[in-house]
């Protein structure tokens, strides 16, 4: 399960960046009113281009009076495009580990490398540490290697965290580059902890380096952008492992507060949530032929929802941004080459609706969003509070998103992705529940991504960003 | 004691430490993992210690006031130590993040292993002395 939910993460926090109940209304709220945004935006502009060009056939017959202008016309097309880079492809490693003596410590590192869709590359490092407990019964002793699980083990348990977690992005011309911003990045950190990080003993250690035909040339690069976040996950799980074959089962609801810092001086404020289910059972058998099989009955699912404010240079906020992504990931399959050769890479489709704050209408609008969700407050942007339409909104959310997708589709902007994860999970588990909570994990995953669809709203519908896709 | 072995030592225990540290910091670049690398740096800075001592005392005599002049050249060789400049010197980064505090326990561990070397190879001198005498 370990594998999907990494996956999962790595799917959400790889676009960025409050009781049980709310965590629920954020995640369906948002895909709801994005879902219902960008499905219907197409059709109902399509409806009002198709009206206003027979109302000017009507009038330029002489069989109609004066037409309305087509709402959005007054854009330039350019000017429909999304202004967030679109990600191509990444590719990454996530490292992270846990002891569990009675409460829990867990902590990990990451690194992605993404190509953009303007031929840019973005390297994003990160790190976080958490502190849980948990609860449960049973023991698992088990090794994984390229998402094949082996062990002995019985176990049920639910858990939660308080998680905090950091990182930074470098813009690189080429992938190359992004690669030695990572390597410089490593033993930039290595050198600090060694020699420290400003005096002679590492002046010595940088100028022997650069003698020996080494550069520190990246070292001291400052980053991009940089995230600081904060948030609580709680899971429930159950597994069974016998050997060469294993079944589980996984819930899990995450949620994380953070923000997302420039260096020419604009930030995001970001709310994320997500949620999944999934289980099934995986592992090798033996034909009648002697040959090893590989099984896999997986079904996966999940849905996130990241609520966005960006603030420009002096901390106003200037734009409201509502992100949805599910997926859902049915697998049936058998392979003789092991996991390798089951075709289970989960796709994800991301949607998106953004609108600025420009006037006293668009806060309004965004707060409606917010309290309908479950956001009780957002500094700058939820300054009124009217109880009676939240109330409303909750119970009509469809009037609302009317309103959402009208204004992003004059003013603001819409689009839509599909891609598709891939990764391969190395690790060890050990954990038993002798009265007291005892475990320890490791685990190494190499993951990547590929954009299968982008389209964006051009003021007439849905059109493909060829540059955005693989 | 000779001002010059004395001297030697202190030499020796900083020159020493230092080539180990840089050498296990080379392996850390490499890629070796940070704990590992700063437990091989403990392990071999110890065992500088122990045979700058161990050769710098085996054959002096067991006046009692050499413990002293021993543990002098080995603050001496600590401070020369150019990890002590960035108070890395010894074992205090397995626990404590470098600064004032590791400082203060590598000192203390640093001058306690060479005490310690010092006292049993210098105590070994006395009893062998004894044996002669008898």
């Amino acid at each position: 399960m370990a594998r999907w939910r990494r996956s999962r993460e790595r799917a959400l926090r790889g676009d960025v960046g409050i009781g049980t109940i709310e965590y629920l209304g954020i995640v369906t709220l948002a895909a709801l009113l994005v879902t219902a945004v960008v499905l219907s935006v197409s059709s109902a502009r399509f409806q009002q281009h198709a009206q206003a060009a027979i109302c000017r056939i009507l009038v330029a017959v002489g069989e109609g009076g004066a037409c309305d202008d087509v709402p959005g016309t007054e854009r330039d097309p350019a000017d429909y495009v999304p202004l967030e880079p679109c990600v191509v492809s990444s590719n990454g490693r996530d490292e992270s580990g846990s002891l569990t003596v009675v409460v829990t410590l867990e902590g990990g590192e990451r690194w992605v490398i993404e190509r953009l869709g303007d031929g840019t590359y973005r390297l994003t490092r990160a790190r976080e540490g958490g502190l849980g407990i948990g609860v449960g019964v049973g023991f698992d002793v088990s090794v994984t290697n390229d998402n094949a699980t082996y062990g002995v083990g019985a176990y049920a348990d639910a858990s939660v965290a308080v998680v905090v977690g950091g990182g930074e992005s470098y813009l690189a011309s080429s992938a190359e580059e992004a690669r030695r911003i990572l390597d410089h990045k490593r033993n930039d950190e290595t050198k600090d902890l060694w020699f420290g990080d400003d005096n002679l003993l590492r002046d010595g250690a940088d100028w022997l380096n650069e003698q020996l035909g080494g550069s520190n040339r990246y070292e001291q690069l400052d980053p991009d952008e940089w995230f600081v976040e904060a948030g609580v996950e709680g899971d429930a799980s159950a597994g069974v492992n016998a050997l060469v074959v294993s079944g589980d089962a996984e819930a899990f609801l995450d949620m994380y507060l953070g923000r997302t810092s420039r260096k020419d001086g604009t930030s995001t404020d970001y709310l994320r949530a997500d949620m999944g289910i999934g289980g099934g059972i995986q592992g090798h058998t033996v034909t009648g032929a002697g040959y090893d099989l590989y099984k896999q009955f997986t079904l996966d699912g999940s849905m996130g929802a990241v609520m966005e404010v960006d603030r420009d240079a002096a901390g106003n906020p200037v734009a409201f941004r509502i992100r949805s992504v599910t997926s859902w990931n049915p697998v049936g399959d058998e392979s003789y080459s092991g996991p390798g050769g089951i075709d289970g890479d989960p796709t994800y489709t991301e949607r998106v609706v953004e609108i600025p704050l420009e006037t006293a209408a668009d806060r309004r609008l965004a707060t409606r969003v917010m309290h309908a969700a479950g956001v009780p407050y957002y500094p700058g942007v939820t300054d009124e509070v009217d109880v009676p339409q939240t109330v409303l909104d909750r119970f009509n959310p469809v009037d609302l998103a009317v309103e959402l997708g009208t204004a992003a589709a004059d003013r603001g902007y819409i689009y839509e992705q599909t891609y598709t994860t891939w990764s391969s999970t190395d690790g060890v588990n050990a954990q038993g529940k002798v009265g007291v909570e005892l475990g320890l994990n490791l685990q190494d995953v190499e993951s990547s991504r590929s954009t299968t669809g982008y389209r964006y709203y051009d003021g007439t519908g849905m059109v493909d960003r060829a540059e955005c896709v693989v | 004691m000779q001002a010059t072995r004395l001297i030697v030592m202190a030499a020796a225990y900083a020159a020493g430490a230092a080539v180990v540290s840089w050498a296990v910091a080379v392996l850390a670049l490499a890629g070796v993992p940070t704990v590992a690398a700063l437990v091989l740096k403990a392990l071999l800075v110890t065992g500088v210690l122990v045979v700058v001592t161990w050769r710098g005392t085996r054959d002096v005599g067991a006046a009692p006031h050499r413990l002293g002049l021993v543990a002098l050249a080995a603050l001496v060789g600590f401070a020369a130590d150019p990890f002590t400049w960035a108070a890395r010197t010894y074992l205090g980064q397995l626990v404590l993040p470098a600064g004032a505090a590791t400082l203060v326990v590598d000192l203390v561990a640093w001058t306690g292993v060479v005490v310690a070397t010092a006292a049993v190879v210098l105590g070994r001198a006395r009893a062998e002395a004894r044996v002669g005498y008898a």
